[in-house]
């Protein structure tokens, strides 16, 4: 880069013309950029100008390779290629002759798994978070309500949706809002960035551009863009897609042509896309009255929606605004109408009217997130028809997306959500409703009541809907699911009356599932389209042996659980993230694909990956060791 | 409406500040209409810098680069005479702050009136040569002027200032040769483009365009060609191909390629075929069989389908 070499060569003269040396000392970083399969960026920078050394290896304590640079810099940024994929390396940085930082367990990368691998994802989404070290404490309320969130787990990598460094996004206010607000996630998980206004306002955002390595070149998949400004990346099965709202993007543009190909490139199974100023958005910035939020609208979003993207995630307006599902909204806010712009006016959520799917035949529906308030909460009329909620609170966003499953949930400063919605896609097929992540801590096979079955779930519109199966997980059910299932629908002219349709539901246990068919005098059949069903449990009538339960909405990899005194049985856990446990030798994986763990002795599994896993042996215990 | 000019004004900012030229008084006419016609959104950021900037000013009231950025800020927000005032101000507090002349031209470009922009970016480039924005603006002003060779020289002026080009510099010169109908010399700057930043899809699909639309249907195969031979997705790009070989008038390996295309769209996960865009590609397909089933080669040539 050639912008990266100027301040080394400054920081050069300077020190040409000191008496004495400089003791060398890190001033940003180390942080990780451009995370791809087979290679990863290590940037840090120093104070004064020295060459660059990176050791890594699969421990703190093992180092064994090493990459570097013999130029004289401030600015490091040494790439190391031939990684192998989805491993966890730990590296330091430092000279040829010093390490100035690495050498414990918090200095670590792990590389992307291969494109199209179906595995858990989890992503943290800060927007406009750049008043981190202004000493308001608002960015840093943000970061500790993750942290402190019973939803925490080290992301795969993390983003940034624009104005990252409030206000002129210059060098000292970006190494104020990201380096020193974010030491820690920064040396341990990629950060990718998209450019907000705020970042152009210094030098045409010369600070940004010196601070982000982004992939020009498609060095980490999708098409070459040949500019910073904009560019894709693959990360397992999910396709992410970055544009410049600050650039040029009029029909015809560099950037459009390359988005158009770079769509009409990708197979993965999920596409999300990202950017800074949002083309829906009454909050702090109004995208019916400002004409380049107008303008932008058009030009981005029939490209988008014609390819299936699925999730927009933009920041600029700082409040949390999230949409329905919707396809083909493109002019001002009055002229929005649900019937034909929307797939699903739900609120997308399993245990309110049920999750998006993206399964009837076609991959069409896009859900648009507002998270511009990361650092500032600065209120607007918050009414824009689109949205299924709007809300002047600080927070950020998590994604989790798990093979045909992505979960969003937005958390506030206390680490409660404040939101929460579901995308589904897949063929259509017997629908499982899962009862949320629970898990088994008495397997003597003594039944117990089931108390999370107070619950209704709400299947959004789909076609051909012939079987329902709702899963208890490793639960034997007992009791008579006959009576436990009612199942009542609804539709544009009200509810619907199953029985004055001369249709029978019939429910049974089969192994951990109530299975829920249709019939009529003409034999199995499905229930009429254009409505949405609602099932309704009563607990009553069911029990079941299983165990501890965690709140419903709990994220995938929190489970943690204790078998008390049985050493010798065998026991499961479901909703364990086999990849994120610490200690997995008692641990056999039986189903990978549905995280299942047989649990040979007892002991305490908790799903963040640095804590002891087999700590307090013996011992129930609920308590999440947070990360730092 | 604005005045229409005919006639170059020299521009005056430097002697008369408060007593603007004609050029002055038609841009305050311009601003004013500006402001009228464009709604304001809610910036906070932008009216929070501008109260702290102005509190510097009152701290530092000779600082001209506080007034540059305040009048930034004011442009932003479309406050169209307060940016004018500040813009001024730091203008007479150095006369030598060229930006405020780029500034300007910027405003009467957007206001369709490139000749009045000339007149300012031609003083601005001559105290400020060395960045590119000004030869930029000057292109944008030459091409509304449909001055094709100037517009062109000025984009190469453009790349020639700057260190670390993207697309868009060779995009925007390209265009400029399009439209003075320069193909050739438009193929080449984006060549060049390619050679410089690497196989940029922006740039490549622009250049296969031209390629089409001059008839070179064996560079357009070549460059096709090494697009397939890159990794993901062929279905798009065999149908491309396909519709090139039928040009060519190669029939027969059109076909093949047809038959190729429909192989590789079926192949893709039904994410990605299940779109609007999926149904589009799906609709290309059919009718390009239909085409080219009913023609054959009528070259007789030995290059085999990819
Ligand atoms: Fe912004």
């Amino acid at each position: 880069m050639t912008l990266r070499t100027f301040p080394a060569t400054l920081a050069f003269l300077v020190i040409a013309a000191l008496p004495s040396v400089h003791a060398q000392s890190i001033t940003r970083g180390p942080y990780l950029q451009m995370l791809s399969p087979n290679a990863i960026t290590v940037r840090w920078q120093t104070d004064v100008a020295t060459d660059s050394r990176v050791q890594y290896g699969g421990a703190p304590d093992t180092l064994a390779s090493n990459a570097g640079d013999g130029a004289s810099v401030i600015e490091h940024d040494i790439r190391l290629t031939g990684l192998t994929p989805d491993t966890t390396y730990h590296y330091s940085v430092g000279t040829s002759a010093t390490m100035l930082a690495g050498g414990d367990d918090t200095f670590r990368f792990k590389t992307a798994p291969l494109p199209g691998t179906i595995q858990p994802v989890r992503i943290w989404v800060l927007g406009d978070s750049g008043t981190g070290g202004d000493g308001t404490g608002r960015a840093e309320s943000v970061r500790d309500g993750y942290y402190n969130s019973t939803f925490y787990q080290d992301p795969d990598f993390w983003m940034m949706l624009g104005d990252n460094a409030y206000t002129n996004g210059t060098e000292a206010e970006t190494t104020r809002a990201i380096f020193q607000t974010h030491p820690m996630m920064l040396r341990k998980c990629t950060l990718w960035s998209t450019l907000g206004n705020h970042d152009t306002y210094t030098s045409r955002g010369e600070p940004y551009f010196n601070a982000f390595n982004l992939p020009e070149n498609a060095e980490c998949g999708g098409q070459a863009s040949g500019t910073e400004r904009y560019y894709s990346f693959d990360y397992a099965n999910i396709h992410f897609i970055c544009l410049d709202s600050e650039g040029n993007h009029a029909d015809g543009s560099p950037q459009l042509e390359w988005a158009k190909r770079d769509l009409e490139n990708t197979i993965q199974q999920w596409i999300i896309a990202f950017w800074h100023a949002p083309p829906y958005s009454r909050g702090s910035h109004n995208t019916d009255t400002e004409p380049g939020l107008v303008q932008q609208r058009l030009d981005f979003l029939p490209l988008l929606e014609s390819h299936g993207v699925d999730l927009v995630l933009c920041g600029h307006s700082h409040c949390y605004e999230r949409s329905m599902l919707l396809n083909g909204h493109y002019g001002l806010s009055s002229t929005f109408d649900p019937n034909t712009m929307a797939l699903d006016t739900g609120d997308g959520s399993e245990t309110g009217d049920g999750a998006y799917q993206k399964t009837e035949g076609s991959n069409n529906g896009t859900v648009y997130v507002v998270g511009g308030n990361s650092g500032k909460a600065s209120g607007g009329s918050l009414d824009h028809p689109v949205m299924i909620t709007s809300q002047n609170k600080l927070g950020s966003l998590i994604i989790d997306v798990n093979n045909s499953r992505l979960d969003v949930h937005e958390i506030g400063t206390d680490g409660v959500p404040l939101d929460n919605f579901t995308l589904l896609k897949g063929p259509l097929g017997p629908r499982l409703i899962p009862m949320g992540w629970y898990s088994v801590s008495d397997h003597a096979g003594t039944p117990r009541a089931l108390p999370i079955l107070d619950h209704t779930f709400i299947e959004p519109r789909q076609a051909g809907l012939r079987r329902v199966e709702i899963s208890f997980f490793e639960s034997v059910l007992v009791g008579n699911p006959a009576t436990a299932v009612a199942v009542t629908g609804i539709n544009a002219a009200g509810p619907v009356d199953l029985s004055s349709l001369g249709i029978t539901v019939t429910a049974s246990a089969i192994d951990d599932r109530v299975v829920v068919e249709f019939s009529n005098d003409s034999g199995p059949c499905a229930l009429p389209d254009a409505a949405k069903w609602r099932f309704t449990l009563n607990p009553a009538a069911l029990s079941g042996t299983s165990g501890a339960i965690l709140p419903n909405g709990a994220a995938n990899s929190r489970v943690i659980t204790s078998l008390a005194g049985d050493t010798t049985g065998t026991g499961r856990c479901t909703g364990i993230d086999l990849n994120r446990i610490a200690n997995s030798g008692p641990f056999n994986p039986l189903d990978a694909d549905h995280l299942r763990a047989d649990i040979t002795g007892d002991g305490v599994i908790d799903a963040t990956d640095r804590a002891a896993a087999w700590a307090n042996r013996a011992t129930r215990t609920d308590t999440l060791t947070q990360p730092d | 409406m604005i005045p229409m000019q005919t006639e170059r004004v020299a521009h005056r900012r430097g002697t008369a500040p408060h007593q603007p030229g004609r050029a002055g008084w038609r841009l305050v006419v311009f601003l004013l209409w500006a402001a009228a016609l464009a709604p304001v959104g809610a910036h906070e950021d932008n009216f929070v810098e501008i109260r702290q900037l102005t509190a510097n000013i009152a701290a530092s009231p000779d600082n001209p680069r506080l007034y540059l950025r305040r009048a930034e800020m004011q442009r932003l927000l479309r406050h169209w005479h307060a940016a004018e005032a500040d813009y001024r101000r730091a203008a007479e507090l150095d006369p030598k702050l060229a930006l405020v002349d780029l500034a300007f031209a910027t405003l009467w470009n957007d206001a369709g009136q490139p000749e009045q922009a000339l007149v300012l970016l031609d003083g601005y480039l001559s105290r400020s040569p060395a960045g590119p924005e000004g030869y930029a603006e000057r292109a944008r002003s030459n091409r509304m002027l449909k001055r094709w060779a100037a517009a062109a020289a000025d984009c190469a002026e453009v790349l020639k200032h700057t260190p670390d080009p993207d697309p868009e510099v060779f995009a925007a010169w390209a265009a400029v040769l399009i439209d003075g109908g320069e193909r050739a010399q438009a193929l080449e700057v984006l060549n060049r483009g390619i050679a410089r930043l690497g196989r940029v899809a922006s740039l490549a699909m622009k250049a296969l365009d031209l390629e089409e639309s001059m008839a070179l249907h064996d560079a357009a195969l070549q460059r096709i060609g090494a697009m397939l031979a890159a990794p993901g997705r062929k279905d798009s790009l065999l149908l491309r191909k396909a519709g090139i070989l039928l040009a060519a008038g190669r029939g027969d390996e059109a076909r093949a390629c047809v038959v190729l295309a429909r192989q590789q769209f079926n192949a893709v996960p039904e994410a990605r075929r299940l779109t609007a865009a999926g149904r589009q590609l799906a609709a290309k397909i059919d009718r390009l069989e239909t085409q080219t089933a009913k023609t054959t080669s009528t070259q007789n040539t030995n290059h085999p389908p990819q």
